[in-house]
């Protein structure tokens, strides 16, 4: 992996709420790089920083939220250095993002088409109206969408459509980062499937780099290069799919693998003891050790540092610690 | 292994501090803290004017007409001869009396059918949201004008309240309809309902205690729904013209030429005083809304 | 697929709006017959003076009450009276007798509309772009200012706003008219409805110059207590657009500061619509007491003159004719909403 370039290096990243309680660091220290069409996987349980991450990505942070270090290089551009209007630019083009679309990401009072050809006339490319438009039916094409589908509104769509026009927008501007964030989620199996691997084919196409973020671990498995597992908003583990199912190095990843069903043990289904914590009552030490059944007297005092092992999997463990 | 989320007992905490959350409170919630200032300042005037004024000089003829503010009159008098002092301390109540006759008779009747509405659904449920379908349609002001014409001048405070409240329980009705039907949905009700609590029950312990706030804000814009349609017959010459009111004094000082003749405090007396309690009452009203709506306040 | 359930939704919203009418009627009905006294009697006792010969008042009172058909049973009475009503004759007036009272009506109307309606849309206009710039994103702070004045005058009843206009403007400042719709000595050119289509014509001549003059106070009372309603509600609106996922999905679509305002704006005003209804009901109550205060001759000049004469038949029909229009407002809009907004569909709940 190490001979393909990277594509977006994130380097201690902290993400910052305020709240009436006191601050909490919903991200916080996340570094790692993704290489250029790299499908890298983010999983972790609800409220572990995953959407927050995705967010800080595009310098979406709103108030009372606020990016408080880290930078995240795409080329030669740290994204948060950039200037307001730069940073608009850059994204859609440079990072873009492919929301779920099933919900209510399309605008429902815009025909699909405007929604499509707004994006496109504000990165200023230069195109004429007839050229945009056709630029706007060729990204619903590659989605298998019709071209009549451009002249719908999100209401006349169905879930599986809006979907495909959601990841025709987000790719219309062909970036190099793409974000998806729980793309197939209230979509049935079927049309999951079919989206993803639009997605895929898409992004193979473009050689974009994308950040999955699921729950679906399953998804993850037939999907993803890499998985990182995000808790408590730190990164546990960065490993290749094959590694991180067949040899989990952080205690937090066993438990999610071991959590998956499996057909051997059918009805039974296994969960992770304890409750992900509240990011205002972080415990002391490794935010981990409460729930952890190797947890050692250092847990509960000492942060562990985020290591890369020989193969270059990342992991911040004491078990690992030199 | 759960982690267990402290809170600190607020018997406990020192009078004071609660004392600073409830003035933090307010700083959150302007609304009800000024309204709420504003009333007491009101039941402060009308405490200290009780003590200073005669009741009879509220009426035509008592005291000399048309005489400007001064030592004696520090209000002034109207053009038919009352002490404008005495009108502002007894008859602001006198308007709030009518609101609150016609809002808590409005309010237990809508509340009643609202709930009667949402707990026992089917023909009940269909054949009270058509009668409040209609009576939110109709503006009832106009049947109160046809009404009250009727009557003529004869109608006495209590009566314009109860008039006046014919037409305000559909508002509440509709609210309380709906509230107890999302409530009826919440976790607690249905475990309540699993516990083998009756249906009386349930209304009256589990889901009255939740609806209180929400009523409470209702209860406040109906007062205000009702001292402005008491006001608007006064206009009209609707309203009882004998007793020292606000929306009398309005009545007269239109009728009269108030403006024209440039008595300017018999002009600002009702009008100032009406505003006062226009304000203070939406003031509190939402500011209630807000304390029993948490979400509108998380989205501040 | 936009007009699927159409006619449910039109039958029932029909059904309402003649269940209002129908119910509004029928108060009419009822009322008057709950009064104390004898109408006619005291009608003609008003004509003719109290010192009228009693034989010839009560043979009078005979012939009339045969006349409106007074003896018939009570059910025959009301059935007639709803085919009456429906048919459009409300009956006539008793001070200005034998004058139909829905002329009488429809002649004041549009003196009140000219000013109801002008007020609302000036105030929807204007507070829903108040209400827009509120929510422009890096908007200086300066302007929250603007709100608690905003709300101040949201609270305070039309008929107050008048008065404290009526002293600053019109007695203190001589700027404005104090009462009427024109000058004392002034005959203003109405023209009938049936020439409605000269009026431009008219738009620069002296009546036009008149009326505008007197229109300007009571409009502006009419209005600027709406203002805050249709700015806070407006601004609420954004808050709620601007918190969508679509809005995150636009912003990360990298779109302009000026395309996201347009986009929540166009998200935000097809609900103010819905509000346009109730505003004018509002509107209309507020109006005829401003008229009042204005001593302005539309229907709220109607309906006091006819109080203080006790002439019923005219505030009853008054009512009844108000109440008609305003649910039909309200039907109407109703059914052309889920038109404009592609967001709703006919097929509710």
């Amino acid at each position: 992996m190490s001979d393909r370039n990277i594509a977006l290096s994130v380097k201690n990243l902290v993400v910052q709420y305020y709240t009436d309680d006191g601050r909490i660091n919903a991200v916080n220290g996340v570094s790692f790089d993704l290489m250029e069409g790299e499908r890298l996987g983010l999983v972790g349980e609800s409220g572990c920083g995953k959407s927050t991450m995705a967010l800080a990505l595009m310098r979406m942070i709103k108030p009372p939220g606020k990016i408080l270090s880290g930078e995240a290089w795409i080329q030669n551009f740290n994204l948060y250095e950039l200037n307001y209007e730069d940073m608009r630019m850059a994204r859609a083009h440079m990072i873009g993002m492919i929301p779920q679309g099933a919900m209510n990401s399309l605008v429902p009072v815009l025909r699909i088409k405007d929604q499509i050809m707004d994006t496109i006339q504000d990165h200023k490319l230069g195109m004429s109206k007839e050229q945009m438009l056709e630029r706007a039916c060729e990204a619903l094409e590659s989605v298998g969408l019709s071209r009549r589908v451009a002249n719908m509104y999100p209401h006349e769509l169905s879930g599986g459509m809006k979907q495909r026009v959601c990841a025709a927008i987000g790719l219309a501007m062909k970036p190099k980062v793409i974000i998806a964030d729980e793309p197939t989620s209230a979509l049935d199996v079927i049309t999951q499937r079919q989206v993803m691997e639009t997605i895929g084919k898409l992004q193979d196409q473009t050689k974009a780099s994308i950040i999955m973020i699921t729950h679906d671990m399953g998804l993850m498995a037939q999907f993803v290069d890499r998985v990182a597992v995000m808790y408590a908003g730190k990164l546990a583990e960065v490993s290749t799919v094959k590694d991180a199912f067949t040899n989990p190095l952080h205690p937090y990843t066993k438990l999610l693998i071991s959590t998956l069903p499996v057909l051997s043990r059918k009805g039974v289904f296994v969960s992770i003891p304890g409750m992900a914590p509240s990011f205002l009552e972080l415990p002391a030490g490794c935010p981990f050790h409460p729930r952890c059944p190797s947890a050692m007297d250092i847990c509960t005092e000492k942060m562990p540092e985020q290591i890369t092992t020989s193969e270059g999997r990342l992991v911040s463990c004491h078990l690992y610690q030199a | 292994m759960t982690v267990q989320t402290s809170t600190v007992q607020p018997s406990t905490r020192p009078k004071r501090t609660r004392l600073r959350r409830a003035l933090l409170y307010f700083k959150r919630n302007p609304s009800l803290g000024i309204g709420l200032f504003m009333l007491i300042a009101l039941i402060v005037f009308t405490i200290v004017g009780l003590f200073q004024v005669d009741p009879l000089k509220g009426y035509a003829g008592a005291v000399r007409g048309s005489q400007p503010p001064s030592a004696k009159y520090i209000f002034g008098t109207d053009g038919q001869g009352r002490d404008l002092y005495t009108v502002a301390v007894l008859g602001t109540w006198v308007t709030l009396e009518i609101g609150f006759i016609a809002a808590a008779v409005g309010m237990g009747l809508g509340v009643f059918l609202g709930f009667s509405s949402a707990y026992f659904g089917g023909w009940v449920d269909n054949i009270l949201r058509w009668v409040i379908d209609v009576f939110m349609t109709i503006p009832g002001f106009l049947i109160l004008i046809v009404l009250a014409a009727l009557l003529g001048g004869r109608v006495s405070t209590e009566g314009t309240g109860l008039i006046i409240a014919l037409f305000l329980w559909a508002g509440p009705a509709r609210v309380v309809r709906s509230q107890v039907l999302s409530l009826r949905e919440r976790q607690f009700v249905q475990m309540a309902k699993l516990n083998g609590l009756n249906d009386m029950r349930i209304i009256f312990e589990e889901l009255f205690p939740n609806l209180l706030p929400f009523l409470g804000a209702q209860l406040i814009s109906a007062v205000m729904g009702a001292v402005y349609s008491s006001a608007g017959l006064s206009i009209l010459g609707l309203g009882n013209l004998r007793e020292p009111q606000l929306g009398t004094m309005l009545y007269f000082m239109t009728t009269q030429g108030a403006v024209v003749r440039g008595m300017w405090w018999w002009v600002a007396v009702p009008v100032v005083l009406l505003c006062w309690l226009f304000v203070m009452l939406y003031l509190i009203s939402s500011g209630m809304d807000e304390l029993a709506n948490p979400r509108l306040r998380r989205r501040q | 697929m936009k007009l699927k359930g159409f006619w449910g939704f039109f039958g029932r919203r029909f059904l309402l709006f003649i269940l209002v009418v129908w119910s509004a009627v029928t108060i009419n009905f009822i009322v008057p017959r709950l009064a104390p006294g004898n109408p006619i009697r005291q009608a003609i006792i008003t004509r003719y003076g109290l010192t009228a010969d009693q034989s010839v008042v009560n043979s009078l009172v005979i012939y009339y009450e045969g006349y409106f058909g007074l003896n018939d049973p009570l059910y025959v009475q009301y059935f007639r009276f709803l085919k009456n009503t429906f048919s459009g004759d409300l009956g006539f007036s008793i001070t200005a007798y034998p004058r139909y009272v829905s002329d009488m009506i429809l002649e004041k109307i549009l003196w009140t509309l000219q000013l109801v309606l002008p007020a609302t849309l000036i105030a929807s206009v204007i507070g829903s772009l108040l209400g827009a710039i509120f929510a422009f994103p890096r908007i200086p702070k300066a302007i929250n200012l603007v709100v608690p004045l905003l709300i101040l005058f949201s609270a305070i009843p039309a008929f107050l706003a008048a008065i404290a206009l009526i002293y600053v403007f019109a007695y203190k400042l001589d700027l404005f008219p104090l009462v009427g719709a024109y000058d004392p000595t002034f005959v203003p050119h109405i023209i009938p409805i049936s020439q409605w289509a000269s009026l431009p014509n008219y738009l620069h001549g002296p009546t036009f110059q008149q009326i505008l003059k007197h229109s300007i106070l009571p409009i502006a009372a009419l209005a600027v207590v709406q203002l805050g309603g249709w700015a806070l509600g407006m601004r609420g609106m954004m808050v709620t657009i601007q918190g969508e996922d679509y809005m995150t999905f636009a912003e990360a679509k990298g779109l302009t500061d000026g395309r996201m305002f347009s986009y929540t704006v166009r998200n935000a005003l097809l609900p103010q619509i819905t509000g346009f209804g109730l505003a004018l009901s509002g509107a209309l109550m507020g109006g005829i007491l401003v008229e009042s205060i204005f001593g302005y001759p539309g229907i709220g000049g109607l309906i006091n003159g006819a109080i203080a004469a006790k002439d019923y038949p005219v505030i009853y029909a008054n009512s009844l004719i108000l109440i008609t229009m305003l649910a039909g407002v309200t039907f109407v809009l109703d059914l052309i909403y889920p038109l404009i907004d592609p967001r709703i569909s006919y097929s509710e709940k």
